[in-house]
């Protein structure tokens, strides 16, 4: 699995490119989110659009990313239904900011988007 | 003999459209769960009338009862065999697991936990999720020892958002 950088208006976006992010891609994602963050101080946004799966280590490893920027929140965007579901069901949607879509991620100013 | 990961499924004539069943088996290492799941999820998609949810919670529940077994019953050891049955019921999806890896410990199943969220960034939770899922969307999973075999077995609901 790879994490796609983007950078639009100072806000740094990030991709994966895996439909699923399962135990067997997570490990990448942590490692990958890492390399990608490690000069960045803006606002990070993850976009899930293209995400049709996330099992509990996925959703782990969306935690141990969220740790990676220290105090920063770590914004979401594009969850499609069964990740969002286990986003909600764990209330680990609670502990991200969450955008229905990257559109309305890069147009509001993030933490009112919430 | 089957080469690793493949799947074979086989559907087993029930009078009741709503009450048919399916085997699957595949084996731990590899994409073997990956597909396995795939082709259940296809299975209950093409199957089932009111599949969407249904087809999710079930998505939700293996992929963690499944990961269980690969990481911990069979300790991440590849060629590890895991038999799969599904039934489809009018407003449930049961699924049955066999494995022959470890046994669970204490002969029990993790209860249902929500690990805490409500703590510091730094202590927030990397883990622990798989069975609170599980419990949730499949009250009350039975689970049996049975010779050197572990039989799951989970009834899925129809839990909307």
């Amino acid at each position: 699995m790879n994490l796609s950088k983007d950078t639009t208006n100072g806000v740094l976006v990030l991709t994966p490119d895996s439909e699923r992010i399962d135990a067997a891609s997570a490990i990448y994602l942590k490692d990958q989110f890492r390399d990608a963050t490690a000069q960045v101080d803006g606002r990070v946004i993850i976009d899930l659009a293209g995400v049709n799966f996330m099992d509990s280590s996925g959703l782990g490893a969306m935690v141990s990313a969220l740790k990676l920027l220290k105090g920063r929140k770590l914004e979401l965007s594009g969850l499609t239904p069964v990740v969002e579901k286990v986003f909600k069901l764990t209330r680990m949607d609670q502990v991200f900011i969450i955008h229905s879509d990257l559109n309305s991620a890069l147009s509001g100013t993030g933490a009112d988007a919430a | 003999m089957q080469h690793e990961g493949s799947i074979t499924p086989e559907k087993r004539d029930q009078p009741e459209t709503l009450h048919q069943s399916y085997s699957f088996r595949c084996k731990t290492g590899g994409d073997g769960i990956r597909k396995l799941l795939a082709n259940v999820t296809r299975t209950i998609d093409a199957n089932h009338p009111r599949a969407e949810q249904l087809s999710h919670n079930t998505q939700i529940v293996l992929a963690e009862a499944l990961n269980n077994i690969e990481e911990h019953g069979y300790r991440g050891i590849a060629g590890g065999q895991i038999k799969l049955k599904l039934e489809l019921h009018k407003d449930a999806v049961v699924v049955e697991t066999v494995d022959f890896g470890n046994a669970m410990p204490g002969l029990e199943l993790p209860m249902k936990v929500l690990p805490d969220a409500d703590v510091d960034c730094a202590d927030l939770p990397e883990g622990g999720f798989g069975w609170f899922l599980i419990h949730t969307l499949a009250p009350n999973p039975e689970y049996k020892r049975r010779g050197r075999s572990n039989i799951l077995r989970v009834k899925i609901l129809d839990l909307g958002e």
